[in-house]
């Protein structure tokens, strides 16, 4: 599936309008379809509270849920106010993804 | 004079004037030299002067240099399998010709381990690119700020390297909120058994002795250790006690008491809302707990 249908589905499994953070395109371009899926799998365990969040240092009011793909090469990071709404999808290669940990504080 | 250019390290130079002069430059070639890597504007005689005297002294020396090492500088030699060392150097040069006048370093399990995922070759240069695999070689670009990190502390301790390594000062702060990142990110890993745990648990150990004040590691302790935590039945209670240990160690009283209960607040917030998965932050909390105990 084409990045845009992803975004569009990842917002249907959240019930919510996120936005996108990282090279979500690219990532999404460039991997093969079940790979897509298990994304959008994790997005789902996220939403049912089958994954487990992180409290983010640098805010206070989020907790993020962390991905890594089974190759280790697609780190994601689903970011969520305590409480409440899914807010964000980043998803990238490994020095972004470090990057935006550090600026969360997970 | 492009060699020169690149390698030369002003802060390096200043601090070895003693050393060369008057033995090698006299004290206003030596200011020269410092002017002209500075980028400031020469005169046309300073000019002359530099073509016609400094550049090719300077030239002669950098022979010198590179006829002695071969253009290859061996550290931590003695950890090394001698076989893997030489095919090591060919590799070396062979990446020394494709990056011209770049500082090139291989490091990493080929140099000491009968097995190895790939060949870690380090480029630095002024900007930043992407990472890539080249058949066996993993190709990381890095720039210059690299020298004053823990990071190249470490891997410099075993590698080998198209240049003289000069150590410089680590210029990175030990950062306990980093460090309480990385506990929480190993914690994940290992709890999931996600691939990379490897990674993640040997930068945790490199920021835990560095936290510590305690000696760098180079990449074969890393490896060393992380394999044994790793094997062990209870992973977490070692990662546990390395993380306390860390921080009672290295981190000053009133910051680390105040780190470890704003995690427990946050932990607790979280637990709150995932009550199902809370065993699991019961036991990320309890390294917390027990330096708040340790420490009041």
């Amino acid at each position: 599936m084409k990045a845009d249908e992803f975004k569009e589905k990842v917002k249907q499994i959240l019930n919510a309008n996120i936005k996108f953070d990282g090279h979500v395109d690219m990532v999404i371009n460039n991997i093969p379809e079940p790979k897509q899926n298990a994304i959008l799998e994790w997005v789902g365990a996220c939403s049912l509270g089958i994954e487990r969040p992180e409290p983010c240092k640098n805010f206070r009011n989020l907790i993020s849920f962390i991905y890594k793909s089974s190759d280790n090469k697609i780190k994601g990071i689903l970011t969520k106010e305590k409480n409440a709404y899914f807010i964000e999808l980043f998803l990238d290669k490994h020095k972004y993804y470090d990057r935006k940990r550090r600026y969360l504080g997970i | 004079m492009r060699k020169l250019a690149y390698s030369m390290d002003l802060a390096h130079l200043r601090q070895i004037k003693n050393d060369i002069v008057p033995a090698l430059f006299t004290s206003h070639q030596f200011d020269l030299i410092i002017k002209k890597f500075s980028g400031k504007e020469m005169t046309p005689s300073e000019k002359n002067e530099f073509s016609r005297t400094i550049s090719k002294k300077m030239k002669g020396i950098l022979q010198l240099v590179n006829k002695q090492s071969n253009g290859i500088f061996i550290y931590g030699k003695e950890r090394m399998i001698p076989e893997r060392l030489q095919q090591a150097s060919i590799y070396l040069k062979r990446f020394s010709r494709q990056f011209k006048n770049k500082h090139i370093i291989l490091t990493g399990s080929f140099l000491y381990s009968k097995s190895y995922n790939d060949i870690d070759i380090f480029i630095v240069s002024k900007y930043e690119k992407e990472e890539r695999s080249e058949g066996k070689f993993h190709i990381n670009h890095l720039t210059e700020d690299v020298y004053t990190s823990l990071f190249f502390k470490s891997i410099t301790k075993l590698c080998i390297s198209n240049r003289e390594i000069i150590k410089y000062p680590i210029k990175e702060e030990a950062s306990l909120d980093n460090f309480i990142s990385l506990y929480q990110e190993l914690f994940n890993d290992l709890d999931k058994n996600f691939k990379g745990i490897r990674s993640t648990l040997r930068e945790f150990l490199l920021q835990a002795s560095f936290i510590a004040n305690a000696t760098v590691p180079d990449s074969l302790d890393l490896r060393n250790e992380a394999n044994s935590i790793i094997n062990l039945k209870n992973p977490k209670e070692i990662i546990k006690n390395i993380f306390i240990n860390a921080v009672l160690i290295g981190v000053r009283k009133e910051k680390a008491l105040s780190a470890m209960k704003q995690m427990l607040v946050s932990y607790q917030e979280v637990i709150k809302e995932y009550k199902q998965h809370a065993p699991y932050y019961l036991e990320v909390m309890d390294a917390f707990k027990r330096v708040i105990s340790l420490e009041s």
